[in-house]
């Protein structure tokens, strides 16, 4: 089938570039519209699809760079990432890596922040669901396994760190208010979402961050309680520990429990 | 899962692992009727059971075509012993965009191979006709519907809409229309039953190719 595989490659590479114009001539011109006209309505509409989705998916982004600028990112990013995957739910994976590379985006670094908060929240929507633990779960465990206990998140749950004010820059747009000014701001953002199906966020303090970094890795108890002797004293040290787990369980943020 | 009915469209969507996101038409001859037969064969042979292949809108004729869409649609339906999917309206649009007769399109098919049709709205791009499942369903495909009807008897519907997505009253209306066009247009025993859809359960029950 080399005819149909060269007529295939020509076919996309004038929906990719169109200065590629090989496939006009295998296309038969009619009174009612020529090769080349009609071969305009597949280019236009593999475009506007494209961007459709990633207007889709980079709302706020949106909003925040404007019309003219966004379009512009479309058209570049449209440009140098074809869609290697069957659904239009991945083409725009490669956003943030598109920002911190190209101008004027990279002097932006809120951008990319605002970018990987849309792509937290895609990625928590679209986590398969999971039959969450229970607290009562957790208070049936014999007392000589906790130790050894591990927990394993639900694929929603994301750290994001960022550098800027942009959750509050996206916040702002979300709500269609006028966004604040950039702001340095080191946060680490927690990301998941529950059995309602709405996606949660919050901030997390130092102590909970590296709690939860060693368990989301697969650490047990017993390092959580190591780790978190940097923070509290050794009489503090487990209560402070159960008191996390329990906290992430009754956010629905755990799925099974292990020891 | 086993699903009655497992459709596709007969098009392509991209090469070498880049996606149009589009469903784009195939040259209609010899060459593409074998491969792609050998392909649906491949597929019913691995699902167990046939599937349904659908025809497109299309906006371009390649000259490499031998053949109308609907001899080649239905060859490859009678060589890899697949169903048929018929979508009145991309049909509609095709026929517009390449100035063709519908009736001949339906004419052409096997009437034992439909088992389901599609209905749609479109939209026009000056004088051509885009496939935009946003609007609702023109009389004239309503009209085509009825004809479809007449040839291929009490098949099932389903009415796509995918933007400008009404109240669902308005789409409930769409529906009465379908079945006041299919009460008017069919008897009452054929209203009844889906021949061809009771027909397709034992077919599938019988689908064994020895691999």
């Amino acid at each position: 089938m080399d005819a149909l595989r060269k007529l295939q490659h020509e076919f996309l590479g004038y929906l990719l570039d169109k200065s590629s114009v090989d496939i006009i001539e295998r296309i038969e011109s009619t009174t009612r519209r020529s090769g080349g006209q009609r071969m305009v309505l597949y280019s236009n509409a593999y475009i506007l699809r494209l961007k459709e989705a990633l207007s889709t998916d980079y709302e706020r982004l949106h909003s925040y760079l404007g019309d003219e600028l966004f379009d512009s990112l479309m058209e570049h990013y449209i440009e140098g990432y074809p869609s290697q995957h069957p659904s239009l739910r991945y083409f725009g994976q490669h956003m943030v890596e598109f920002l911190e590379q190209n101008d004027p985006f990279k002097s932006l670094p809120e951008v990319t922040e605002i970018a990987r908060i849309e792509q937290a929240f895609a990625n928590s929507f679209d986590a398969a669901d999971c039959s969450y633990v229970s607290l009562e779960q957790l208070a049936e465990l014999d007392h000589s396994s906790w130790a050894t206990l591990t927990l394993r998140f639900h694929d929603a749950v994301q750290l994001l760190p960022q550098r800027y004010n942009s959750f509050q820059i996206w916040q702002a747009l979300a709500n269609e208010e006028t966004p604040p000014q950039k702001t340095s701001d080191d946060t680490i953002w927690l990301i998941w979402r529950r059995q309602d199906l709405i996606s949660n966020y919050r901030t997390l303090e130092d102590a909970e961050l590296a709690a939860l970094t060693l368990m989301i890795s697969g650490g047990d108890f017993a390092e959580m309680c190591e780790v978190l002797l940097e923070h509290f004293d050794e009489q503090q040290t487990p209560m402070q520990a159960v008191s996390f787990m329990k906290q992430w369980i009754h956010d629905q943020m755990v799925c099974e429990l292990n020891s | 899962m086993q699903p009655q009915w497992i459709s596709d469209h007969l098009c392509w969507t991209g090469v070498n692992q880049t996606n149009s996101h589009d469903l784009t038409p195939l040259p209609y001859n010899e060459d593409t009727i074998a491969y792609v037969v050998d392909r649906v064969i491949q597929v019913q042979d691995y699902l167990g059971q046939r599937i349904l292949l659908e025809n497109l809108s299309s906006y371009v004729t390649y000259q490499s075509s031998m053949m109308t869409e609907w001899e080649f649609f239905n060859e490859i339906a009678r060589r890899a012993d697949c169903h048929i999917l018929l979508d009145v309206n991309n049909i509609f649009v095709s026929a517009h965009n390449h100035q063709f007769d519908p009736i001949d399109y339906l004419n052409g098919i096997d009437v034992d191979r439909v088992m389901q049709f599609h209905l749609a709205g479109h939209s026009y791009n000056g004088e051509m006709i885009i496939d935009t499942h946003d609007h609702d369903v023109c009389d004239p495909v309503w009209s085509l519907y009825e004809s479809a009807l007449k040839r291929f008897g009490a098949v099932s519907n389903v009415i796509e809409r995918d933007g400008d997505i009404p109240e669902f009253r308005q789409l409930r209306q769409e529906l009465a229309i379908a079945e006041d066009i299919a009460s008017r247009t069919l008897s009452a025993d054929a209203l009844k039953m889906n021949a061809y859809s009771k027909n397709n359960e034992y077919l599938e029950l019988d689908y064994g190719r020895t691999a």
